[in-house]
């Protein structure tokens, strides 16, 4: 019989074990229940569940707690067993009488606070044993998963499994071969350093450029398998038990499988698709950068961006495309130059973020230069990458300097000579003299009246010079005039006037006060450019037009010069401004000159229009046949069959079949950008040409399939029937004749 | 009241010739003893004997008016309180129970006749020819009760399927489906009014389809299906001239559309004088140096503008003429300004004047107009309508027809990317004034529902002799041809099975067929209840105000005539005896 502090005790020891226990439960289930949801392997979790109990039993070792520890604990742990708990187990009588009351005094202790003692569970210890646990787990998983060995006996998984027919089902009986290992292996292209990838599912879809190696192993020795894709044949190479075939992704499409057993039988697999993705060009984006930036030639001609390149498979280089055009007009002139980015570009990486600084001066622009530039990135594929590039941002350093108008330019002379603008200042100094008429004496006033007729003569007579007048002739024969004038007025007003007159009759371009430069340089300024001045009509100057007004424009003059030689500037003004009107429109009458170039057509005569030789002209034929490939005949022919078919339940033929394989083509055409959606109906014709799938439910299926698939037909106008006899055209003619 | 009558009366004639030859006989016998005083009583009493064997021999009966009974003819879908109603008022009513077939005897006493529920079919209306019917139609039932479609249409075209629903269940919904229970469109019903609906699909193959209206209910579960048969001709190759002055932005785009859709197409563009642009497509290069019946003949439609109408020959513009009134050929005027001041080719439209230039098609497509109208008059026939507005007409010219449109710039729509737009306004605008196909037999589809075991009248046109029609097993069916039009045949047959069947009509060098589709005597039970209720209204319409009396003629014992033969017999026996004693 045990005795209340022995029973106290062992409880301590059992609850101490269930704690044991509890860690070694939890110890195998939790990686057990981890590695199902990682694998949904029911059989594995159970053996690792097992596994992990028997080392969490040898870690933890619940079932065996001798009863010395769990006595040592309870004297070191609790404070007043003063070491006696050890007292409880031994036999009453064998004890002294102060050990009896030694016992007696820790049993007491041992029913009053044992129950609040914890048992010394480690649960620290548990939770790196378990974390220990999980991870080596996971670790053997992912290697596991990634060799492909995972488990290398299991069969291929239901979803994945190929149905495979024999083509003469009568020939069927012996059983057919299976396919107990089936893998695609997909290699990527070795700059995307993505390596390769096994999957069991047939329907691939690979970035272009991989290598795809397809394996097959049967249960059954067969004769040889090949790989069907678009018609074509492809031997797979036996490699042991496992036939192989590796090809390079260039193109979406669909294959199937087909073997020959010993016996000769043929079979098939059901069609698979393969998809390509292509790799997309990088994308590159600028931010914090206006399209156009313009800078005072003062400022500090940086400008400064953000560049974000991205790019799905690895980004291989980037740099910036700068060109700086100087000058303008035809003598712009270019510079292109590379610039790299301050911060090196990471090869491979998908995406990249960069601050760029461009100095505009480091690009040796000056004001007035501007600068063009764009990124350009580009991938890694091989053997020839994408390339993008951004938009193109404009950078301009301001001019200060400005251009003139150049007087009508376009004529490569500039035929206007500068005493034009004399005639202004001629009116100036007119109404100047009216002005202070007051302030001045008669005589002074006189006097600088005839001085200004005497400029606005030799105005006259340059422009006379233009017409073809003769200039010194034509300056003697006036002189008679105001030669008469000036016997009239006088002594004074004809000593200036001689003077000046004298002075000029020598050289009178030379005399010219308002541009003395020019004068000296160019005693006749249109030597240069007119070599025939014979004729004074003839000059080729100006048009006749032009020579009306500027004969105009010279009389006017003449009565300006008049009034003034009258000491009546007053008068004279209107003649002034006149002849300033008239010289301007001379003016601008050479600007009209670029327009008047154009081609003017002279008008037809009515009486000759149509009436041109015709002989050459010939009649034209051409002759073009619209194809009906985009028509899809097959493919609506097979849709009316089947509707036969499913209708009369009747057995598909041999014309039958050839339909249905010609819709087959068509639809696989139709197909090639998205393999996927009509897989399956090409799968249904595919079987039903060699007349495997010929039950109704089936037939309807593959009809469904491919009226969808079928694109819509255009409106067009058709015929209707109808049937004349000769009582309506009896009708008809009886209508007629009434009309 | 009573009439005296004979039973055998249609035997007088043979009766009167032997009494006559009796008599005749008797008195050839008698005429030796002229002499004798009893010759006029043995003459007289010879006659009542005679007479007596004729009556006997005609058995004379009196005709009585009778009291005949009611009847009410219990037919699909009657309803128990109409019926209880009726007995009500006459207990003694007579029910006969209708099954899609009636015996005459059945009704030989009824003085009138109910009709309960949906009525007789039409087939046995004859049955009922001479009695007092008083039809009382029950509602129509719930369901698709009438649709309207074209059971023949061309690939490509949109093809439109019109129905009524009786009370349809709110949720419920109507599905088309094309073969292979492809859903092509659909319609919710959202109140359980009778509703009016449209559905729309467009033909992608040629064949004898069958669609479905299919009804759903809220959570898709089927509830019914009803066929629609379709046949679906293949895409015809149209020949098509086309002759311009000049060349412009409209003939170059119409040009491409009708070559792309593989039309045969002869394109002929002035391009100054005696000088032709010519383009051929999808045929081959063959000379046009002048329009001739022979040409034309092959021609289904000639597209022209006016200018190259005015730079067409004298006889050219006959040969034209006569293509399209005698063999009915198509010609289309391409419409410049000049169509609606000028002259007009071949016949005259007359159009009023519009501010519009634009204006709103049926589907809602916007096109230029050139600032004309039709003129909406009796001998034109509008081809295309927005509204009241006529946008295109054709006038006919015998058998032919000459079209032309208001329409203009509409190679617009194209630009505008609006290529189907383009497509179905041409289609619309070319197709009624194509030459139509002339068939050697013309079968007339009367569009009537073929059931299964109900009789199939089919007529045809054909100016053919020998011939035979079979059916689908070859087996030869019986014809019978109009007697007053010549050329008219029909056939009538009962067909056993449901689906698409064919008739062949065969002689030794032509076969023609015509398809036709045999509905299971459960389809479209809807639709068919109403039809009959209708034709029973209408039928039985004018019967129910007067009753036909029904008289009965009862024999008039034959032993009163034996009698007074036998004593006649017996007198002329034993006179002789009696005048020799």
């Amino acid at each position: 019989m045990r005795s209340t502090g022995q029973h106290n005790v062992l409880k301590f020891k059992q609850r101490w074990q269930t704690h044991l226990w509890l860690q070694v439960v939890l110890f195998a289930l939790i990686p057990a229940a981890t590695l199902y949801i990682l694998s949904f392997q029911i059989a594995l979790s159970l053996l690792v569940f097992i596994l992990m109990g028997l080392i969490g039993l040898v870690i933890f070792k619940p079932f065996s707690i001798p009863i010395s520890r769990v006595i040592q604990f309870v004297d070191g742990n609790l404070q007043n067993s003063e070491y006696s708990a050890a007292l409880v187990f031994q036999p009453k009588e064998e004890l002294t009488r102060l050990a009896q009351i030694q016992r007696y005094r820790t049993e007491e202790k041992i029913a009053a606070e044992l129950k609040s003692l914890q048992p010394p569970v480690h649960y620290k210890r548990f939770g790196i044993c378990l974390l220990g646990a999980l991870a080596t787990l996971l670790i053997v998983f992912t290697v596991f998963k990634a060799t492909g060995t995972r488990s290398p006996n299991h069969s291929v998984k239901p979803e994945n499994e190929m149905i495979v027919r024999a083509v003469d089902s009568s020939e069927a009986q012996q059983i057919p071969p299976k396919i107990i290992k089936q893998s695609v292996k997909l290699r990527y292209p070795a700059y995307t350093s993505l390596g390769s990838r096994s999957t069991e599912s047939m329907d691939i879809k690979a970035l272009e450029g991989s290598q795809i190696t397809w394996s097959l192993q049967f249960d059954q020795k067969v004769d040889s398998v090949f790989m069907e894709s678009q018609s074509t044949q492809y031997l797979m190479q036996p490699n042991g038990d496992t036939y192989q075939r590796s090809q390079h992704v260039s193109a979406s499409g669909f294959y199937n499988f087909k073997f020959v057993d010993t016996l000769g039988n043929v079979y098939i697999s059901d069609l698979h698709s393969i998809e390509t993705m292509y790799d997309e060009a990088p994308q590159v984006d600028i931010f914090n950068l206006d399209p156009f930036t313009s800078f005072e030639p003062q400022d500090e001609k940086t400008i400064r961006f953000e560049i974000q390149i991205t790019d799905d498979y690895g980004i291989a280089d980037a740099f910036i495309v700068a060109t700086v055009s100087r000058g303008s007009g035809e003598s712009v002139k270019f510079r292109e130059e590379k610039i790299a980015f301050n911060t090196a570009i990471a090869t491979g990486t998908k995406q990249q973020s960069l601050l760029q600084k461009i100095n505009l001066d480091a690009l040796n622009m000056e004001p007035g230069d501007e600068l063009y530039f764009y990124i350009q990135a580009q991938d890694l594929k091989t053997p020839k990458p994408n390339i993008a590039r951004s938009e193109t941002y404009f950078a301009v350093i301001k001019d200060t300097t400005q251009y003139e108008f150049v007087e009508a330019g376009g004529m490569g002379v500039d035929l206007i000579p500068d005493y034009f603008r004399s005639q202004r200042q001629l009116i100036i100094d007119t109404e100047k003299l009216i002005k202070n008429k007051s302030k001045l004496s008669t005589k002074a006033f006189n006097t600088t009246s005839n001085e200004l007729a005497f400029d606005q003569k030799s105005l006259r007579l340059k422009y006379g010079e233009f017409m073809g007048d003769e200039a010194e002739g034509g300056l003697a024969a006036q002189q008679g005039d105001p030669g008469a004038i000036e016997a009239e007025t006088d002594d004074l007003l004809a000593e200036y006037s001689h003077k000046h007159d004298g002075a000029n009759e020598h050289n009178l371009v030379e005399d010219e006060h308002e541009h003395e430069e020019k004068e000296g340089e160019e005693e006749n300024p249109l030597e240069k450019y007119v070599h025939n001045h014979d004729d004074p009509e003839e000059s080729t100057l100006f048009a006749k037009s032009l020579k009306r007004k500027l004969r105009a424009a010279l009389n006017i003059m003449w009565d300006a010069e008049l009034h003034l030689r009258m000491y009546d500037p007053k008068q004279s003004l209107p003649y002034q401004y006149e002849a300033l009107e008239l010289i301007q429109e001379l003016k601008n009458s050479s600007r009209i000159y670029v327009h008047r170039i154009g081609f003017d057509p002279p008008p037809i005569k009515e009486d000759k229009r149509l009436s041109g030789e015709l002989k050459d002209v010939d009649s034209f034929t051409k002759q073009e046949d619209f194809k009906e490939s985009e028509n899809f005949k097959a493919l609506r022919k097979a849709i009316s069959r089947l509707e036969q078919l499913i209708a009369h339940q009747r057995e598909i033929t041999s014309v039958d079949q050839e339909t249905f394989e010609a819709a087959g083509n068509e639809l696989a055409a139709l197909a090639i950008e998205h393999p996927g959606n009509y897989l399956e109906t090409l799968q249904q014709l595919r079987w039903i040409s060699k007349n495997l799938n010929t039950q109704v439910e089936d037939l309807k299926r593959l009809q469904n399939g491919l009226l969808k698939a079928l694109p819509e037909q255009e409106a067009n106008p058709s015929k209707i029937k109808s049937h004349y006899s000769k009582l309506d055209a009896l009708l008809v003619k009886k209508l007629d004749a009434d009309e | 009241m009573s009439d005296f009558t004979f039973i055998n009366i249609d035997y007088w004639i043979p009766v009167l010739f032997s009494t006559v030859v009796l008599f005749v006989v008797f008195l050839i016998k008698e005429w030796s003893r002229k002499s004798s005083s009893t010759f006029v009583i043995r003459i007289g009493v010879a006659l009542v004997a005679i007479l007596a064997l004729a009556v006997l021999a005609l058995k004379p009966a009196s005709r009585f008016e009778i009291e005949g009974k009611q009847g009410v003819l219990l037919t699909q879908g009657y309803q128990e309180s109409q019926l209880d109603s009726l007995k009500k008022t006459n207990p003694k009513l007579e029910e006969v129970i209708y099954n899609d077939h009636i015996l005459q005897s059945q009704l030989d006493s009824l003085r009138k006749v109910f009709i309960l529920g949906t009525g007789v079919q039409p087939y046995d209306f004859w049955q009922l020819a001479d009695k007092n019917v008083a039809f009382l139609s029950g509602a129509f039932p719930a369901g698709i009760n009438n649709v309207n479609y074209k059971t023949s249409a061309v690939e490509g075209d949109a093809w439109n399927v019109k129905a009524q629903y009786a009370k349809p269940k709110i949720g419920n919904q109507i599905v088309l489906e094309a073969p292979g229970n492809l859903a092509i469109d659909s319609v919710r019903f959202n109140r359980s009014q009778d509703t009016v609906f449209s559905l729309q699909a467009r033909l992608k193959a040629p064949g004898n389809f069958v669609y479905e209206l299919v009804e759903k209910d809220s959570t898709g579960i089927e509830i019914q299906r009803e066929p629609l048969p379709l046949h679906v001709l293949p895409k015809q190759q149209l020949n098509i001239l086309m002759l311009n002055a000049f060349p412009t932005f409209e003939i170059k785009y119409l040009k491409n559309f009708l070559a792309a859709l593989n039309h045969k197409v002869l394109v002929r563009n002035r391009l100054t004088q005696g000088k032709f642009k010519y383009e051929y497509f999808n045929r081959e290069r063959e000379t046009l140096q002048s329009l001739n019946t022979t040409v034309l003949e092959t021609i289904d439609l000639v597209i022209l503008d006016g200018g190259a109408w005015n730079s067409l020959s004298r006889k050219e513009q006959y040969a034209v003429r006569t293509a399209v009134a005698q063999q009915g050929m198509g010609v289309f005027l391409m419409p410049d300004e000049n169509l609606f001041y000028g002259n007009q080719p071949l016949l005259n439209f007359k159009f009023t004047r519009t501010s519009l230039s634009e204006i709103n098609l049926e589907n809602g497509v916007r096109v230029s107009i050139f600032g004309y109208l039709f003129n909406p008059s009796s001998d034109i026939n509008a081809t295309l309508k927005s509204g009241n507005s006529l946008l295109a007409a054709q006038r006919f010219l015998g058998f032919g027809s000459v079209s032309t449109t208001v329409l203009t710039n509409t190679y617009a729509l194209q630009l505008k990317g609006n290529k189907a737009a383009y497509k179905a306004v041409w289609s619309e605008l070319l197709k009624p004034v194509l030459r139509a196909e002339d068939e050697v037999v013309y079968w007339e589809d009367s569009h009537q529902s073929v059931y299964k075991n109900e009789p199939y009248d089919i007529q045809f046109r054909t100016t053919l002799n020998d011939f035979k029609v079979q059916d689908a097993s070859g087996a030869s069916l019986p014809v019978s041809g109009d007697p007053d039009i010549e050329d008219l045949w029909s056939v009538t047959f009962y067909p056993e099975q449901s689906g698409w069947h064919q008739l062949q009509l065969k002689t030794d060098s032509i076969v023609s067929t015509h398809s036709y589709y045999v509905l299971d005597s459960l389809d479209w039970q809807a639709k068919s209840s109403r039809a009959r209720i209708l034709a029973n209204e209408n039928y039985f319409k004018s019967s129910a105000s007067e009753e036909t009396p029904l008289y009965l003629k009862q024999a008039i014992n034959p032993l009163y005539f034996l009698m007074i033969f036998l004593l006649a017999m017996g007198y002329l026996w034993l006179e002789p005896k009696q005048a020799k004693d």
